[in-house]
């Protein structure tokens, strides 16, 4: 069962735009040119990539505090990210929600979000919805070992197993819960072990190989979208920047030869190997491939700089739906 | 000579892909740090005298014998910083240069490849963790455990009280050397993925060292025209295409049709050439790509690992045999 | 609004809900209940009764006893273009929803630049009076008027228990629509058509010269009581019922305030930090020149809901005390 050569082409791509957004994202805010908090994604690529190629555009995600890859992912626009980022009129959210709530719902990606599992119930909701219009449609939620741990995980993963959603829960285990290591703070090692006592199927897949998080996201997909109810995939992954900011806050929780182990196994770099073995993208192809991504990415910094800041009165805007009281 | 067990847990067989492609159960940590536990307990109570117990970061091992008051020096091998088969490999070799006696195997057929791998002849009791295991059976990890001790602690002739693997080497083009227990398969895909087989499409061509009827996966499909059990020497090599179909059950609950175009046994140490492109599977597991142009030479003998008979070893400490 | 008011006829407040609900499903088909034992049992006060027969399943959801999840299924559904409404069984409930109410809920809209549309209904239970004691009898609704992105109600009789949940399920908001549980049996005129009651605006449902009594929910029948008591002493009340306090109707209360110098606030939830205060504060900021002494308030004491009954009928503020009240703000 070979993958096509678009979609693997698709998978590289997404993983390129995700790291050079997230690698400026990291530049900028080193540079103090980024307002808030910032979580970046690198290392996690093949987890959002090879999910998001598993679906359709109109099926859903919803994210995590992690969430610019997620929405790149899902095809996330990089002049309104960044100009969100910036805090710019012109952003994603108007400036109002910035890295931590940046979403697009057209593109069916329902939001970051700053709480730890919040997420998960609203996938599992927007799960509901595509089964009661049978409409086809999958919802994906994206979450952390550490949200593994909250109440809302537990409650929307019983609640989506018994009442057969079509929903995926992909577990992007990256070890820590900001700061703290796993074994810290779980009695388990593998998130999935949880699966199984919601009545879901669970798998653990590399995160590190797109091609692997694509192959069980696709399975997973199927069920779903078939009316066997959600399914589990942890996919074990690592990032690669500090939990918050690119070297943020100097606390050294993790040592630099285990950071280093799992940078051998660079998603991307991986990936861009078996490509070119295989013949499907040279390197100079990938090369190009980059500088295409990487060039975008200057514009939208550049976009995002010039873009506007919000106006004052729009601060009262937005609160609610209608005629404000 | 100290009584020496060893313990090699693969911390993450039962927990692939066959979870949602097929009706595989999966096997919590908790389970598995359960069957640890009772292993050790059996290996001391059968008189091993020392432990070695590979860990890994998960510290299945060590939460295993959490609160056990254990007359045996317990020892753990180092962990690295994640989960891979080369941990597995890496103790067994180790293993062997400190002298065990007999290794506990908790895991699949991979596991128990990775041990063949790091310790060819290695005596072990392989106990089922896995997905759908063709090499270990299912036994309950005491007794399992308690044989291990009995073997390490008297020192029986192995032959008398195990039987000698069959094990499928694969040599590569450059001179590479990898290993297989049950069946080797080259399938029509670039990529290894999320590593299982199951889909009998991709399926080019295989050799099967165990070809038996009642199991689940790969071998299952040789044994349809070939059965071979793990006692023969020799084995299987099956080429897919046009042909005879077969529906197979390639993996627990999951039945898929297969098309043979052609079959014939291997003698021992017969060679089959297996060409690029595509990407070989061992033991049900996609491992390694073999790129166009480049080939594979697989040959099945009967020099593997030694494996306890549970039955045979109680049947000693009653005095019966030996 | 157009409201079309066909012969009315008595409804309990429960019914009236229950009627509401099922006039909105018939004419919606994306709005759909979802909570816990609101399917097949048909809702522990019986609020949902014979609505699963008449919609299944998929349109009255039994759900696990698990808050957050079932709010978070409201915004997920309400997010991707359904009109839900999700039912917390106890007001003292919201607590264990209250990061999917107050993070998510309140606030995905205002977080997305405005893209987001929530057309989300939260139905609960409030009130004391039936020994339920302190984890299932508050009024919680200061806390939810205190986060921007909500609406909340309260309505006091079955007319507005039935057009306030209309108006909730077709407002394109996050509403919380608060039921009093000791309200549920009270009959009342109920119209068979399916109509609003629209949200923010208060009434008021006994005019007088006197003094103002701003209320909602089942205080409103207790001020009422107590209005009768204190026309025998000369005190001719005006009752304002508030039915939304989220967003409050202070123009409402401050023309009122102006008519008559006086003005007396009460609630059922604890005094401390409650509506009372709110409104007090606004009304001072914009007729301080028209009150004749400080605005009053009765509420409930700063403890708990206790248990037993002697010591709840202490607790819970009823037409003596709230007369008791409104004496004292009149100097009398």
């Amino acid at each position: 069962m070979q993958l096509s050569e678009d979609v693997l082409l698709d998978m590289h791509h997404r993983m390129v735009r995700i790291r050079h957004f997230e690698e400026a994202a990291g530049r900028l805010a080193e540079e103090s040119r980024l307002p808030g908090f910032l979580h970046l994604y690198v290392g996690e690529e093949a987890v959002a990539a090879g999910v998001c190629v598993a679906l359709n555009d109109d099926d859903q995600i919803s994210s995590t505090h992690r969430g610019h890859g997620h929405l790149v992912a899902k095809g996330g626009d990089f002049e309104r990210m960044m100009a969100e980022l910036m805090g710019k009129a012109t952003g994603y959210c108007k400036g109002k929600g910035g890295s931590m709530h940046i979403c697009d719902l057209d593109l069916g990606m329902l939001g970051a979000n700053g709480i730890v599992g919040a997420g998960v119930p609203i996938a599992v909701g927007a799960g509901f919805a595509n089964k009661y219009r049978d409409d086809g449609r999958v919802s994906v939620v994206f979450f952390g070992d550490g949200a593994s741990n909250i109440g809302a995980f537990h409650e929307a993963a019983n609640m989506a197993a018994a009442l057969v959603l079509p929903v995926v829960f992909v577990c992007e285990n990256n070890e820590y819960g900001e700061f703290t290591p796993r074994e810290r703070t779980m009695a388990i090692t593998d998130v999935v072990d949880r699966a199984a006592g919601y009545g879901m199927p669970g798998v653990i897949v590399d995160g590190m190989d797109v091609v692997a998080v694509h192959e069980a996201a696709t399975e997973a997909v199927a069920l779903a979208r078939s009316g066997q109810g959600p399914s589990f995939i942890e996919a074990k992954t690592y990032r690669f920047y500090n939990h918050h900011g690119v070297q943020t806050l100097g606390m050294k929780y993790r040592s630099d030869e285990e950071l280093a182990e799992w940078k051998k196994r660079d998603p991307i770099d991986l990936f861009e190997a078996r490509l070119a073995e295989s013949g499907v993208l040279t390197a100079e192809d990938a090369q190009a491939v980059h500088e295409r991504v990487a060039g975008a990415v200057e514009q939208a910094i550049v976009f995002a700089e010039e873009s506007p800041l919000p106006k004052a009165e729009s601060l009262y805007e937005d609160v609610y739906s209608g005629v404000t009281p | 000579m100290t009584a020496t067990v060893g313990v090699i847990a693969n911390p993450v067989a039962g927990k692939d892909i066959r979870r949602l492609v097929s009706a595989a159960s999966p096997v919590s940590d908790m389970a598995k740090i359960g069957i640890i536990r009772r292993a050790v307990v059996g290996a001391v109570e059968g008189g091993a005298q020392r432990l070695l117990i590979t860990d890994d970061r998960r510290a299945l091992g060590l939460r295993a014998i959490d609160g056990l008051s254990l007359d045996a020096e317990v020892a753990f091998l180092d962990a690295p910083p994640y989960d891979s088969g080369v941990n597995s490999q890496n103790a067994a070799a180790i293993f062997r240069d400190r002298g065990v006696g007999a290794v506990i195997v908790l895991g699949g057929d991979g596991t128990h490849r990775d041990v063949a791998k790091g310790w060819r002849t290695a005596p072990v009791v392989a106990v089922s963790t896995g997905t759908n295991n063709v090499f270990p059976r299912q036994v309950e990890a005491t007794i399992a455990g308690q044989a291990a001790g009995i073997v390490a602690s008297q020192q029986p002739p192995i032959h008398k009280v195990a039987n000698q693997a069959k094990i499928i080497d694969v040599e590569l083009d450059h001179g590479e050397t990898e290993q297989a227990l049950v069946d080797i398969a080259l399938v029509d895909e670039s990529f290894t993925g999320s590593r299982a087989v199951w889909k009998g499409q991709s399926l080019l061509e295989m050799v099967a060292a165990i070809a038996e009827r009642a199991t689940v996966g790969l071998s299952s499909i040789a044994s349809r025209v070939a059965p071979t059990t793990r006692h023969q020497p020799g084995g299987v090599h099956v080429t897919f295409g046009e042909g005879e179909r077969f529906r197979v059950p390639i993996a627990p609950g999951l039945f898929s049709e297969v098309e043979i175009a052609s079959w014939r046994r291997l003698r021992a140490n017969d060679f089959v050439e297996m060409s690029g492109p595509g990407v070989l599977s061992f033991d049900g597991e996609r491992d390694l790509v073999l790129a166009s142009g480049r080939s594979a030479l697989v040959t099945v003998s009967h020099d593997g690992l030694w494996v306890i008979d549970i039955e045979k070893v109680m049947s000693l400490e009653c005095g019966e045999a030996c | 609004m157009t409201v079309t008011e066909k012969e009315a006829r008595t409804l309990t407040y429960g019914a009236a809900f229950n009627e509401g609900l099922r006039q909105v499903m018939e004419e919606d088909p994306d709005v759909f209940f979802a909570g816990e034992d609101v399917g097949k049992a048909g809702g522990v006060f019986g609020s949902f009764v014979g609505l699963n027969d008449a919609f299944g399943d998929l349109r009255a959801v039994d759900t696990p006893i698990s808050e957050q999840a079932i709010v978070g299924l409201g915004i997920g559904a309400a997010v991707t273009g359904l009109r839900p409404v999700v039912d917390l069984m106890f007001m003292d409930f919201i607590l264990v929803a209250m990061d999917q109410i107050a993070n998510q809920a309140a606030k995905l809209k205002y977080m997305f630049g405005g893209k987001a549309t929530l057309p989300l209904t939260i139905t609960t239970s409030a009130g004391a009076g039936l020994s339920a004691a302190a984890q299932h009898s508050q009024s919680l609704e200061a806390i939810l008027c205190h986060i921007p992105g909500l609406k909340v109600v309260m309505p006091s009789n079955p007319h507005d228990a039935k057009g306030l949940l209309v108006a909730c399920i077709r407002d394109n908001n996050p509403t919380v629509y608060v039921k009093n549980k000791r309200l549920l049996g009270l009959k009342g005129d109920v119209p068979e058509d399916l109509y609003e009651v629209p949200i923010g605006v208060a009434n008021v449902i006994r005019p007088g010269s006197s003094v103002t009594v701003v209320t909602y929910g089942r205080m409103v029948q207790e001020s009422a009581k107590a209005a009768d008591e204190l026309a025998g002493e000369g005190v001719d009340c005006e009752i304002i019922d508030l039915r939304t306090v989220q967003p409050l109707d202070i123009d409402a209360v401050t023309t009122s305030a102006r008519k008559t110098g006086n003005i007396v606030v009460v609630h059922e939830a604890v005094r401390f930090g409650g509506l009372g205060a709110e409104i007090a504060s606004q009304v001072q900021e914009q007729a301080f020149d028209y009150l004749d002494a400080p605005v009053g308030r009765v509420g409930a004491p700063f403890t708990p809901v206790p248990f037993s009954p002697s010591l709840e009928a202490e607790y819970v503020p009823n037409a003596d005390r709230i007369a008791e009240g409104i004496r004292e703000t009149l100097g009398m």
